[in-house]
């Protein structure tokens, strides 16, 4: 990991269009603010870490276990028609 | 081709039905292949079945069957695609079985587009707040 030490309105650019500036910085928060084409995804680690995590817990190994599911959810479908 | 997957057994595939993952998803990248299997004992669900490991399978639902503000929350671009006429696309969502207290929830944060002309697929992360990884389905 690279780190860099950065003042209050100091900027770090990544490639050849990729720029991260500091914003502001308050109460132990830093505001960043991130120039990069729209074809670039930008995430808080977090997020991506509930989606991965969310995903592995999804993993099924027969169809028969969406059984249950499966009976529930006809249930819930037929009584809203 | 034949496929053995851990969910169905064996299965016949063609070509045209493998779905390119170039990313794979969140937490399984190096799963590129997939296809999207119906089941008649159990829809509405549906499978997104990896190719490369087996024993990675998913139950999948239409977001729409169960939540009607979902595509709201959906970045401009994408909503472009999918209105875009000449495309064929899908969206789905994953689903959990062993929710909390047993409970059934689907992914709302984290949909699956497939782009059946491209024969493409990709998982895209919506940052609304309004929206859960665990939404309940029943």
């Amino acid at each position: 990991m690279l780190v860099l030490t950065r003042k209050l309105g100091e900027n770090v650019v990544i490639g050849d269009e990729i720029s991260v500036k500091v914003v502001n910085i308050e109460n132990n928060k830093v505001q960043l603010g991130i120039h990069a084409p729209s074809s670039v995804t930008i995430y808080r680690q977090e997020l991506i870490d509930k989606v991965r995590q969310q995903n592995k817990s999804s993993v099924i190994l027969h169809k028969s276990e969406i059984r249950d599911a499966a009976v529930q959810l006809k249930n819930i479908l037929n009584h809203k028609n | 081709m034949k496929v053995v997957t851990r969910q169905f057994g064996e299965l016949e595939v063609s070509e045209e039905q493998v779905i390119h993952f170039p990313k794979g998803i969140i937490g399984f990248e190096d799963c590129r292949n997939f296809i999207i299997v119906n089941d008649e004992d159990f829809e509405p669900f549906r499978w997104l079945i990896s190719l490369d490991k087996k024993e990675i399978g998913f139950p999948v639902l239409d977001p729409f069957l169960v939540t009607e503000k979902f595509i709201k929350e959906f970045p401009r671009k994408v909503v472009q695609e999918l209105r875009n006429e000449r495309a064929l696309m899908d969206v789905f969502c994953i689903v959990t079985l062993k929710g909390e207290r047993g409970s059934v929830t689907m992914n709302l944060k984290g949909p699956i587009l497939i782009d059946y002309n491209k024969r493409e697929g990709r998982q895209i992360i919506l940052t609304s707040e309004d929206l859960s990884v665990s939404h309940p389905i029943s």
